[in-house]
C-alpha cells in the first residue's frame, strides 16, 4: 500500500470518527458523545468486556490453527482480522443486551435506531454494489467490501437479539402479573 | 432475597420504578434488580434511595431477623 492510499484509509478514518461523535451526540438526551451507566450497569459491562475479550481469543486461536493447518481462508488478512474485532463486539453486545445493559441512562432509543438504521444503510450499498459488479472477491479473496458486509451482520444481529431480549421481557412481564 | 420493603416503601410514596430510577440517577433495570434482589447496590446508592422514600438504611437495607 502506497502512502497515497494509506493517506486516504487515514482520512476515512477521521472522517467516519466525526460521523459517529455527530450520531452520538444526536442520540444522546444530554448531547453527550459519552453513554452514561448506573453502578449495576458498569459492574455488568465490564464482565461484558471480558466476553468480548474471550470471544476474540478464541477467533485468533481459531484463525492460527486453521492457518498453521495450512487452511487458507478466501480472504484479505485485513478481512480476517476485522472478523476478531466485529467478533468481539458482538460478545459484548449480546452480554450486554440480555443483562439489561445495553442501553445506558442517557441514551435515546428511538434516535438510537435511526442511528443503526443510518449506519446498516451504509454498509449495506457497498455491499449491494460489489455483488452487482462482481467485485466482492478480489484474486479470488474477500475484500473491501466484505468489511461493509460484517458490519451490516453486526448491526442486523444487534437489532435480532434486542428484539427477542424485549420478547423475553414481555414474556417474563405477563408471567408476574 | 427480595426487597420487599424497598418495594412497599417506593409504592407508599406512589412512585413507579421509573421515578424512583430517575430520582437516583440509575435506570429502571437497576431499581428492579435490586427489589428482586439480583443486585446488592452500593452504600451510595442505599443512601439516595433512601434520601428518596424518606426512610433509614436500616428500615430498608437491614437484614430482618429471621
Amino acid at each position: 500500500m502506497n502512502i497515497f492510499a494509506l493517506s486516504g484509509v487515514a482520512v476515512g478514518m477521521m472522517v467516519g470518527v466525526i460521523i459517529i461523535v455527530a450520531l452520538f451526540k444526536f442520540a444522546n438526551t444530554n448531547r453527550a458523545v459519552k453513554t452514561e451507566y448506573d453502578e449495576r450497569q458498569l459492574a455488568l459491562r465490564y464482565k461484558g468486556y471480558r466476553v468480548g475479550f474471550w470471544t476474540m481469543l478464541v477467533y485468533e486461536v481459531v484463525m492460527i490453527v486453521l492457518d498453521i493447518g495450512g487452511i487458507r481462508i478466501p480472504a484479505e488478512a485485513f478481512v480476517i482480522h476485522f472478523g476478531a474485532v466485529v467478533a468481539g463486539c458482538l460478545g459484548l453486545s449480546i452480554h450486554s443486551i440480555w443483562n439489561d445493559v445495553y442501553w445506558g441512562l442517557n441514551n435515546n432509543r428511538r434516535r438510537y435506531l435511526v442511528v443503526f438504521a443510518v449506519l446498516f444503510l451504509i454498509n449495506a450499498v457497498p455491499v449491494v454494489n460489489a455483488v452487482s459488479e462482481g467485485t466482492m472477491f478480489k484474486d479470488g479473496k474477500l475484500s473491501t467490501a466484505s468489511i461493509n458486509l460484517m458490519v451490516a451482520i453486526l448491526i442486523l444481529v444487534i437489532g435480532a437479539v434486542l428484539l427477542i431480549k424485549q420478547l423475553a421481557d414481555r414474556k417474563a412481564e405477563a408471567n408476574e402479573d | 432475597m427480595k426487597n420487599l420493603r424497598m418495594k412497599s416503601a417506593r409504592a407508599a410514596k406512589d412512585l413507579s420504578q421509573d421515578d424512583l430510577a430517575r430520582i437516583c440517577g440509575v435506570s429502571r433495570q437497576t431499581v428492579s434488580a435490586i427489589e428482586k434482589g439480583d443486585y446488592n447496590p452500593t452504600i451510595n446508592l442505599c443512601i439516595a434511595i433512601c434520601k428518596a422514600l424518606d426512610r433509614k438504611l436500616d428500615e430498608l437495607f437491614w437484614p430482618e431477623d429471621e
